[in-house]
This record gives structure tokens, sequence and C-alpha cells, in this order.
């Protein structure tokens, strides 16, 4: 077992933010982190890097505790934070030769990981521009990079796609399938169910604080048992026709999502019917229709009564 | 020292690509060195005396010249009619009048009557001046006139009356040798062991650039400082202590970045004022150490600073408060004993103030002596409070991913 996270608790003042987390991670896994904004995923993570002490539990790498060898894991766990932590007025190369000598490399080996790195990252040819005149893309991308370039066993990366275009997106995910292939251990947070899915063949969901879903993605999927979600798009949303469609015992986990309104249902069919009859009365009427099969967001959403981009404050 | 070397390298070089550090470390201080420091000391502060001479003769002749000997003196001959319009539009600061006959007075031994007018809007600087240019005159003429009837009286005793000129000659060495007694009083100099003679004190110019440069050195330290705001903004200060590089090595790597920035801005200034405008600051052992001391005392205060805001805005806007408001109390711009009391017990609180007190005791040549000790005592003071506290709220600062 490459990571081991036991009853992890923390609390900021009177706050619990997570409360009796634990976590494995085999060699090779792909483990996918869930959880709506608030939910104790980056005070999770801080835990596992050994940037925040846990008020309760212990974290293991190789059998090794955190507590007593914390220097073993931040040499052996590669991080990729949510925003762009890498040195803007300095070039990609620059920027990698850094963080490659902050993680102890030197000479030959430090020139040789900098050069994987930026093939890694497809920025061979933009290696001496700087990081500032970089697409939102190209700095994601050196991000996961620069987390990589000690070859880490554990590779933490904490949304490392948002705001970015496809096409960067699909590099970085294929990146990170390649690597965990190859026998890297990943552990992955995002907002982007799709992207777990691709990714993963675990996934954990945290909901305030609390692990409420944890195994293979398909064992998660079927939580959320053979109900499909439909979306229904609109004009607008008005509160009372949320009300009115929420009222409809059939159609479970309301919610609205700007001009769209999902809910749940056992069988499709006949619930876009009740609901189409419901908003009518309020005089609205559908756009669009669309019903997806039971996947990992009718599973969060089954589980939390919310959906993955809800808003609320990380925790 | 890899690390050490890579923090290093990496901040230096993104210091240097930042343009706006161009202007906040060399553009503006050389401006501010300029404006401030350089175009008043090329200025004339002096008396402007215009002269109208309606006697022209050899004892009206030497006394404009004596004037123009004196130093902060300048003499400028000028005609009756433009001297009212010279006065009034402040180009001169005095006129004096030597009216005609004035000579013929003076050797037949009548008292003589000179004209003295001062500029309405004379400054009290140059008010005080021309009243003791005044006064210097008066003596002048009174040992002229004192040489005049010394040389009737000898050579009517010997041989029943002297010549004109000879009268005129008189006077003239007399007014000479009571203008030179004025110049027994010299500033005071004490010998170096080399022989070098040293003045006890730095020269207001020299006073206004060390000022500039450690009020400087308040923005430019601030300044970078600010960037571990930004590593803190970005995830970068995370990323860092998520390395296997100890927290207490990183922590020390930037402190000596912001030192070296601190010395840089310093070196910036001092080069300037040498080769700028002309101005040579004292840069011995003693003032090394002082401004070592001072530097690290900012740079503690600008990292207990940057763990109190939240963003680089207010982390420079703290700095420029500080930068500015300490350096008026501590006497940078102005003397600090023309500050009202309260302000000068102010300033023993401000390591300004305290390393201006050292440069100054140590530019006097009073090298190993208490006055300076007591300087570099209080800085050492001020350098391990504000070092160590800022120090250790950097290293138990919270993390935030």
């Amino acid at each position: 077992m490459v990571l081991e996270a036991r009853s992890l608790s923390k609390s900021y003042g009177n706050k619990r933010a997570v409360e009796d987390v634990s976590l494995t991670a085999e060699p090779g896994d792909a483990l996918g982190l869930l959880g709506p904004n608030g939910a104790g995923k980056s005070t999770t993570i801080l835990m596992l890097v050994g940037l925040l002490e846990p008020d309760e539990g212990d974290v293991w790498l190789d059998g090794r505790s955190i507590r007593q060898d914390p220097r073993y894991f931040r040499q052996h766990i590669g991080l990729v934070p949510q925003r762009i932590a890498l040195y803007e007025r300095l070039t990609a190369e620059e920027n990698l030769r850094f963080w490659g000598r902050v993680y102890g490399l030197t000479g030959k080996a430090l020139a040789a990981q900098v050069e994987w790195c930026l093939e890694l990252a497809g920025l061979t040819e933009h290696r001496r521009e700087r990081v500032a005149h970089f697409s939102a893309g190209m700095q994601r991308r050196l991000n996961v990079a620069v987390g990589l370039v000690h070859r880490p066993k554990l590779l933490i990366m904490d949304e490392p796609t948002v705001g970015i275009d496809p096409q960067s997106r699909g590099h970085i995910l294929d990146t990170v399938r390649r690597l965990n292939a190859e026998g890297m251990t990943v552990l992955y947070t995002s907002h982007y169910m799709e992207e777990v899915e691709y990714l993963c063949r675990r996934v954990a969901i945290l909901d305030h604080g609390q692990v409420i879903a944890y195994g293979s993605i398909d064992d998660v999927r079927r939580l959320a048992g053979a109900l499909s979600t439909v979306r229904l798009t609109l004009p607008e949303v008005p509160e009372d026709a949320l009300a009115a469609l929420r009222q409809n015992l059939t159609l479970r986990n309301v919610v609205a999502d700007g001009n769209t309104v999902l809910f749940q249902t056992q069988e499709a069919g006949p619930a876009i019917a009740r609901a189409v009859q419901v908003l009518a009365d309020h005089g609205l009427h559908p756009a669009r229709i669309d019903v997806d099969e039971p996947n990992l967001e009718a599973a969060f959403l089954h589980l939390t009564g919310r959906r993955l981009r809800d808003g609320g404050e990380e925790a | 020292m890899m690390v050490l070397g890579g923090i290093l390298s990496g901040f230096l070089r993104g210091l240097v690509r930042n343009r706006s550090n161009l202007l906040w470390m060399v553009l503006l201080p050389l401006v501010f060195l300029l404006v401030f420091i350089g175009i008043p000391e090329r200025s004339f502060h002096g008396t402007l005396v215009g002269v109208v001479d309606q006697d022209h003769t050899p004892v009206s002749g030497a006394i404009a010249q004596q004037l123009a000997r004196l130093p902060d003196t300048r003499v400028q001959a000028v005609n009756a009619g433009d001297a009212r319009h010279l006065l009034q539009t402040s180009q001169v600061t005095v006129i004096l009048t030597l009216p005609p006959g004035m000579t013929q007075r003076a050797l037949a031994g009548q008292p003589l009557r000179l004209g003295w007018d001062v500029a309405p809007d004379a400054g009290a600087a140059s008010g005080a001046d021309s009243s003791q240019l005044a006064l210097d005159l008066r003596a002048w003429l009174t040992a002229g006139e004192t040489a005049v009837r010394a040389a009737t009286q000898q050579h009517t005793t010997a041989a029943g009356g002297p010549a004109a000129e000879r009268l005129q000659q008189a006077f003239v060495q007399g007014m000479a040798r009571a203008a030179a007694t004025g110049t027994v009083l010299q500033p005071i100099t004490r010998l170096t062991v080399s022989g070098q003679a040293q003045t006890t004190d730095i020269s207001d110019a020299q006073r206004a650039v060390i000022g500039l440069g450690l009020m400087f050195i308040v923005f430019t330290v601030f300044g970078s400082t600010g960037h571990l705001l930004q590593l803190f903004a970005s995830g970068s200060w995370d990323r860092l202590l998520a390395s296997p590089t100890p927290r207490w090595l990183l922590i020390t790597s930037y402190a000596l970045c912001f030192f070296i920035v601190g010395w840089l801005q310093y070196a910036i200034l001092y080069a300037g004022a040498r080769w700028l405008i002309g101005v040579a600051v004292p840069l011995g052992a003693m003032q090394v150490l002082i401004l070592t001391l001072f530097i690290l005392a900012i740079c503690g205060l600008a990292l207990c600073v940057s763990t109190l805001v939240r963003s680089v805005e207010l982390h420079m806007a703290a700095g420029s408060f500080i930068a500015v408001a300490t350096s008026m109390l501590s006497g940078a711009y102005w003397p600090v004993d023309i500050e009202p009391g309260w302000m000068q017990h102010l300033a023993w609180f401000m390591p300004q103030s305290w390393a201006l007190q050292g440069f100054r005791a140590a530019a006097a040549g009073l090298g190993f002596t208490s006055a300076v000790w007591l300087s570099v005592g209080v800085l050492a003071v001020f350098a391990l409070a504000f070092f160590a506290a800022g120090v250790l709220r950097l290293s138990v600062s919270r993390t935030r991913i």
C-alpha cells in the first residue's frame, strides 16, 4: 500500500472541516476525491502532504508515518495545486530548474528531468518563454509538469484543469493517465465527474467533511440505484415553479443550475411528462430535455442532494 | 546551497525582469537625488549684493571687491536706474549704494553714509545674512576711517600732510585688515591617523543622501517582501513547503534575497549621489555595519507586515506609510533638532534616526566610541527583534493552498 490515511480529523475553531476521513491507495492506483465546495477536499490534501497537522489520525506513505518522517513524504509526493504555483517572470525551463533544485536535483539528473517535463507538458518549443506570456492552458500544463519534476511515487492533483481549453485539458488527462499506467499512484480531485470517471478506478465522495461514499467507480455509481438524471433547459427558473416540481414525489433531488432544472427519477418518460405539465402551469416550456443514464454525477446528486459545482466556500 | 542559489537567482531574475522595479529602485531614487539634493546643491544660496558705485574711486572699488571675497556672497555692479527694479524682483538681496563724494568724506574724516536696501521678500536666512553683511561692512568702514585718521596724524607730524592717494591706500588697507580678522574662525577639523583633515559632521547634502537612502531601503524592502504575498496567493509557498527543503532554509533564503535588495538599493543611491550630483557619502566599516543592521531590521519589519496583510497592495501601502512617516520623524528629511519635543522623543523608536546618528558619529571619525556603539547597539536590538518576529511569524503562518 502506497498511501494510507486513517481517521483524519481537523477543525478550524468550532468548525469541523474534516471528520474521520480514511483513505488508501495501492501502488499504481488512481483515486478520485470528489466533493462540493466546502466538503473538506483541500483540508484533506493539506494533511496528506504534511502542510497541515491533523487534530486526530495519521497518514502513512510506504509504511512511514508523516508525523515521524515528514521528509520522506515531501521527497516522494508531487503536489499540483489548484492555483498556478509558478514564477511568472521566469521561463518554463527556469521554473522547472528552480523546482527541481528545491526537490534536491542537481547536475545531469536535473537537466534530464527538466527535458522530460518539458516534453511531457508539450512545452519544449516554448522553454525560453516567460510563464507570464503563456496561455492559461500552457500554464496549467507547466503547473502539472512542476509537480512531476522529481518523479514522485504519489501525485496529488487538486483540480488541475480549472479554466483551460479542451486541448490542454485533454493533454493533461492523457499525461496523467499514461503516468498512472506506468505505475505512478495518483490522487485526483476535480469538479468534473467525467475527468474522474476517465482517470480513476476508485473514488471517495466527501460531504461536510466526511466520506459518504468510497469504493470503485462502478460501486459508487450503483449507489444511485437505477435513477436517471433529467435536465430541462428553460428560459428562466422561478422559485415557485421549482417548489411545485419538488412537491411531486416521483421527482427526486430537484435542483436548479442556471437556466436548467435537474431531477432524478426511476422512470424518465412519465416523470418528464409530469414535470413538463407542472412547468406549463407556470407558463414555462422547456427548450431542451436531456436524460442521463445512471452515472457518477447521478450518484453524487443522489448522495449529497447537490450538484458537484454548487456554490459554497472551500474549507 | 543549491536551494539557496536557486531561490536567489530566481528572485533576482524576477526582480530585474520587472520593469516597475527599475522605476522604483533606479529611476525614482535618482530623480529624487537630482530634484531634492542635486539641484538645490548647485543653486546659489548666499547673498547677492547689487553695488551702485556712483563714486568711482579706488576706495569704492575696494569695498565692492572686499564684499566679493566673502564666502556665500556675490557682487554685481548695477546702474542706479535698475537697482529698484532688481530689488523688487528679488534678483538681488541687497543694494549697496556708494554715493558720489564718499571717498572725499572718508578722507576728510567725516562719517560715511552708504545706501543699504534689502529686498522686501528676502527670506529669514537671506535677511539674517544681509544683516551680518551690514555689520561686517560697518566694521570695515570704521577700520578704514581709523586707518585714514592714523595716516593723517602720522603725516601731519612728519611732513605736513599726506597725499590723497596715500590716504585712499590707508583706507583700503585698514579695511582689508578688518576683513581678514573675519576669517580667523574656521570650521573645526580634526586630523585622522593618515593626516587627512576631517570635518566633525556630515554635510547637509550627505545627510540628505543618507536619509533618502534609508527611506528608499524601506520602500524597496517592502516592495520585495510583497513577493511573499504573491507566493502565498499563487500557492507557490505551499508548494515550497511541501518540498523536502526545510522551512528554515526557505525562509532564510528569501530573507537573504530581501537583504540583498536593500543593499542594492543603497548602492544605487550611493553611486548616484557620487557620480550624478558629486556628493560622496562616507562608507567605512562602521557605516557598513550600521546599514547592515538597519536593513536587517527593515527586512524583519516587512516580513512581519507581510504575514499580517492579505494583499500586495495593502503591503505596499503599509510600506509607503512606514517609509514616509518614519523618515519624517527620524530626521531623514531635515535635522531632528528642529522638530518639536514630542517628535524628537518618537524618533528614539525609529531605526532611521539611530542609523542617521550612527552615520554622523562614524563620519566624524568617532570609530569606537560610545556614540557609535550606542547607535549600533540600538540598531542591533531593532534588527534582532524585528527579524526574529518576522521569521517566527512567517514560519508559523497558516498554509493557504
